[in-house]
């Protein structure tokens, strides 16, 4: 398995930036006042976007670590941007984590539907645990209603930081922006097999 | 960090680790543990701490900040009250210890992130916890790139503007139309940096020098002994 | 021993064809050379390769015999190579990592391992080797990217290497700061150091150099000076190659004059004591300017001047000015003028060149079928016809400045707002630019053109602005200028050595060598 180099990690890193300010918005804002609308019980349709940070580097790059340290640096821009949560980074680390163990099952190899889907509901195994750990979050709602809220953790992390991002991405993929990447030299040879 | 800045109090003093790890631990003893005793307790430490830091607060954020912790009590007590059929008088106490967690965890929040250079982290957890030095300097990049791109983002921003664009309905295409420019830019920067940090060095060897890295003080043992007694103290006091 | 040995060298990257091939090269202690040629020849190429970066950093393959201080750059990796060699890229954003200008050059003796003890000596001399050891404990963001760049330089030069690769070091940059950085280079020569320079700006390059290489088709051809090159390649093929060939070179030529607007002269842009905040800051002061129908005005000044801002208010896209602003008949808008960004990708809204057109009239109300046919005649009409199906993001940035400039078209306004729309050009596109000004300020629209490239108006018929922190320091002609030198460092000027010596008399002659190289 490759190890990614250092232009791989800047990359990472510089992706980390533009989802670190997504999360800043998610968080302050989105979060805060989808709240007073959906009420609590859906508000987790809209959690995937957190996990983007691993996500979107690692489909990129496709390489071990990128996953894990795209969403921890995430979550660190996110902080040095004003959010209030110290629990970003710990965060990030650990979605991060997760989603790296989804890639790393796969042996960084197969990057479909399935398995971005997978790789984005992953972290929400640690957001969900956490959250009903450290805010109680779900104090305020009854035990079915617990099984829809931490369900949607799970669903929005595939649609939203699995199926959305891969779609974007393969998008964004066609213009030849992402062609220094292993992204962009797989379609390429996909194509020209094809 | 847009909070950060260069001083010199107590906190300030303090190596960049022993914060983390006492915040860390006091973030989970007051989620753990939870009672009101406990949560009063580290509202008030918390505060101690943010005013020994004395952050410089711009109005947007002290009431971000202010909204959230509000609105967490209003939502919930809302909750309680609408959604499990308890009395307002029980929905609002109940509801006003879940804000105070979030509350705990801004007021640490403010402390650590006043009072800790993002340099200063990220060289001690490669100078003191061996953590690879090409991934914990890959922070400085993340946080040198934000100011360019959020150029970049105001210019495509301006030209589509200027253009009179109107990007495309569905979602995908929408985000794509917007992220290619920025992405563009983006790659080629990274390439360029990449070429110039392994041209400084970067990822010669495992291991770097580190001119003046921070150090673990007796500042250090007391602050992290002292938050240890106190946690110690409220978990006998609130089993 | 020689610094550099080659022979037979071929590289490319993953896939596809040799980018060069059979190439040999040898470079002796204390020797500078100048690499010259056309986009794509390979100057890149070799030089990353031979700092390394190929195939450990950048995917590719370099073959061949290759020996750079002794070691193969290929098994040794860019970063061990750093010990030996300092490269330098054209981006000085993209070069500057760290926060302070001293932690700048820490990083690189902390990453080679250098003892801590014997680092802040060692930062210090290399910021005394480029001037900028007033500015040790500056934040690095205060600095404008002329001094950025001689950061990176300092950065380079701290391990004290043997041989400096440069590649396009001053595309960025004034050129006050780009004679700076050749003036340090020399020093460094001086001192024993070899270097390979790749740069279209010769002029500021070819007196410190020993020998220059063209390297075109796959081959390198070599000369002792830039004028025994022009002979032996041909000046034709130095044009096309792009490089910035030096007046003295080029053949005065009896050519037309430009065409010239002759119609109503009306103003169509006024300002009158603008003044702008920006986070607190004064950005611009008490500024004024008019503008009319087929004028031409080049505003100069330093990075921070304020120029930029000045245009995204006259575009209508920035909000908080004071003071009294027209643009074409009405208050600033953005439906109201033209506005052409300093990075071409930073407007794209589709993926191939014909596309990107396309947009722009489907904007206008065309439906689909017209606006392809009327996006293909405007490509045509341009002369980039043959670029339709290309992607965008994989054109070279000559070619995406002059899409760039096409897709705006069709919007058909009066007023044209570009910001340095030569940046990062060689001269051949630079000058297929300066045509493009020409013709928009013949159909008569007002141009305002924001640019430190000093050899754009020596060769327009303009008019100038200075501005110089937030103020217009400078309002007159371009041969005025030249005779006021009071004026130059304020704004960072400094004209091309032909006309820095001969003054406003020689601006005629400059102009018919220039002009008459125009493709």
């Amino acid at each position: 398995m490759e190890k990614p180099t250092t232009i791989e990690l800047v990359l990472t890193a510089v992706l980390s930036a533009i989802n670190g300010a997504i999360f800043l918005v998610w968080s302050n804002f989105v979060w805060d006042y989808l709240k007073l609308f959906t009420g609590l019980l859906f508000l987790p349709i809209v959690y995937g976007v957190w996990y983007i940070g691993a996500t979107v580097p690692a489909y990129i790059v496709r390489k071990p670590g990128i996953a894990l340290l795209g969403e921890f640096l995430a979550a660190v821009a996110e902080l040095a941007y004003g959010s209030h949560y110290l629990t970003a980074p710990l965060y990030g680390f650990m979605q991060g984590l997760m989603s790296e163990l989804v890639f790393a099952a796969t042996r960084y190899r197969r990057w479909d539907w399935a398995t971005m889907a997978a790789a984005g509901a992953a972290p929400s195994i640690w957001a969900a645990a956490a959250d009903t750990l450290l805010y109680n979050i779900v104090a305020p709602l009854s035990p079915e209603q617990r099984i829809i809220f931490w369900s949607l953790y799970f669903i929005s992390g595939a649609l939203i930081a699995g199926v959305l991002v891969k779609a974007v991405i393969d998008a964004v993929t066609e213009t030849g922006v992402l062609d220094h990447f292993a992204v962009g030299r797989e379609a390429r040879l996909a194509s020209s097999r094809g | 960090m847009s909070l950060y800045y260069e001083g010199d109090t107590l906190l300030h003093r303090l190596n960049p680790l022993t914060k983390l790890l006492v915040s860390t631990v006091a973030v989970f003893h007051a989620g753990i543990l939870g009672t009101p005793l406990v949560l009063a307790a580290h509202l008030a430490a918390a505060s101690m701490l943010v005013a020994v830091a004395r952050p410089r607060l711009n109005r947007l954020i002290a009431l971000g900040a202010a909204a959230a912790v509000f609105g967490q009590w209003w939502v919930n007590a809302a909750l309680y009250h609408y959604n499990l059929g308890l009395d307002w008088q029980e929905s609002s106490t109940l509801a006003l210890l879940l804000a105070a967690r979030v509350a705990v965890i801004i007021l640490y929040s403010l402390a650590f992130v006043a009072t800790t250079s993002p340099r200063d982290l990220a060289v001690a957890l490669s100078a003191s916890l061996h953590v690879p030095y090409i991934y914990s300097f890959m922070s400085f990049v993340t946080l040198r790139m934000m100011p360019l791109l959020a150029r970049d983002l105001e210019n495509i921003r301006a030209a589509r503007l200027v253009r009179g664009y109107k990007p495309p309905r569905s979602p995908v295409a929408r985000l794509a139309s917007l992220l290619s420019p920025l992405l563009a830019v983006a790659v080629r920067r990274s390439v360029y940096m990449g070429l110039a940090m392994e041209a400084r060095g970067f990822g010669a060897y495992p291991d770097r020098s580190y001119v003046d890295p921070p150090r673990f003080t007796r500042l250090d043992a007391l602050f992290a002994a002292a938050a240890a007694a106190l946690m110690a103290a409220l978990a006998v006091a609130a089993a | 021993m020689p610094v550099v040995e080659a022979s037979g060298l071929e590289a490319g990257y993953l896939g596809e064809e040799p980018v060069f091939s059979g190439v040999d090269l040898d470079v002796g202690e204390g020797e500078a050379l100048l690499l010259l040629g056309p986009t794509g020849a390979g100057k890149s190429t070799l030089l990353l390769g031979l700092a390394g970066a190929i195939p450990r950093l950048v995917p590719g393959y370099l073959r061949g015999r290759l020996r750079v201080a002794g070691l193969d750059p290929r098994l040794e990796g860019l970063a061990a190579m750093s010990r030996h060699l300092g490269l330098l890229l054209q981006d000085p954003e993209a070069q500057t990592i760290m926060f302070k200008v001293y932690e700048e050059v820490y990083f690189p003796l902390e990453n080679l391992r250098y003892p801590p003890g014997e680092i802040p000596r060692l930062a210090g001399e290399a910021l005394r080797r480029v001037g900028l050891e007033k500015l040790w404990g500056s934040s690095v963001d205060t600095l404008s990217t002329g001094l950025k760049q001689r950061l990176a330089l300092a950065a380079v030069l701290a391990p004290r290497p043997g041989l400096l690769l440069l590649d396009e070091p001053t595309a960025h940059i004034d050129p006050a700061s780009a004679a700076e950085i050749y003036r340090v280079v020399a020093g460094e020569k001086g001192g024993g150091a070899s270097a390979i320079v790749v740069d279209h700006r010769v002029e500021y390059v070819e007196e410190y150099v020993d020998r220059v290489l063209f390297m075109s088709g796959g081959g390198l051809a070599e000369a002792p000076s830039l004028d025994a090159l022009a002979e032996r390649v041909g000046l034709d093929t130095l044009l096309r190659s792009g490089v910035w060939v030096p007046p003295r070179l080029l053949p005065p030529r009896r050519v037309e004059p430009p065409p010239r607007w002759t119609g109503e002269g009306d103003v169509l842009v006024e300002a009158g004591s603008l003044s702008l905040r920006l986070g607190g800051r004064r950005v611009l002061r008490d500024v004024s300017i008019r503008v009319r129908r087929g004028e031409i005005a080049v505003i100069l000044g330093p990075n921070g001047a304020g120029k930029t801002s000045l245009l995204r208010v006259l575009a209508g896209v920035q909000d908080g000015w004071e003071g009294s602003v027209a643009v074409d008949g009405g208050p600033p808008a953005p439906s109201r003028a033209v506005y052409v960004t300093q990075i071409p990708e930073h407007q794209f809204v589709a993926r191939t060149v014909l596309g990107e057109v396309e947009a722009t009239y489907r904007i206008l109300g065309y439906p689909p079928p017209e606006a392809r046919r009327a996006a293909e005649e405007l490509l045509e009409r341009h002369g980039l016809g043959g670029l339709a199906g290309r992607s965008l993001y994989r054109l070279s940035q000559g070619q995406k400045r002059l899409v760039s400039l096409a897709a705006v078209e069709p919007l058909d306004r009066r007023v044209y707002l570009l910001d340095e729309p030569t940046f990062g050009l060689d001269m051949r596109y630079s000058l297929l630019v300066a045509r493009e000004i020409e013709g928009l300020a013949a159909r008569g629209k007002a141009v305002i053109v924001v640019t430190h490239d000093s050899w754009l108006p020596a060769i327009l018929e303009c008019r100038v602005y200075g501005l110089s922190g937030g103020r217009i320091v400078y309002e007159g002609g371009f041969a005025e200028l030249l005779e006021e030198r009071g004026a130059w460092p304020q704004l960072s000027f400094k004209p091309p050595p032909m006309l820095e010596e001969g003054g406003a008399a020689a601006l005629p002659e400059y102009r018919a060598r220039i002009r008459g190289a125009m493709p």
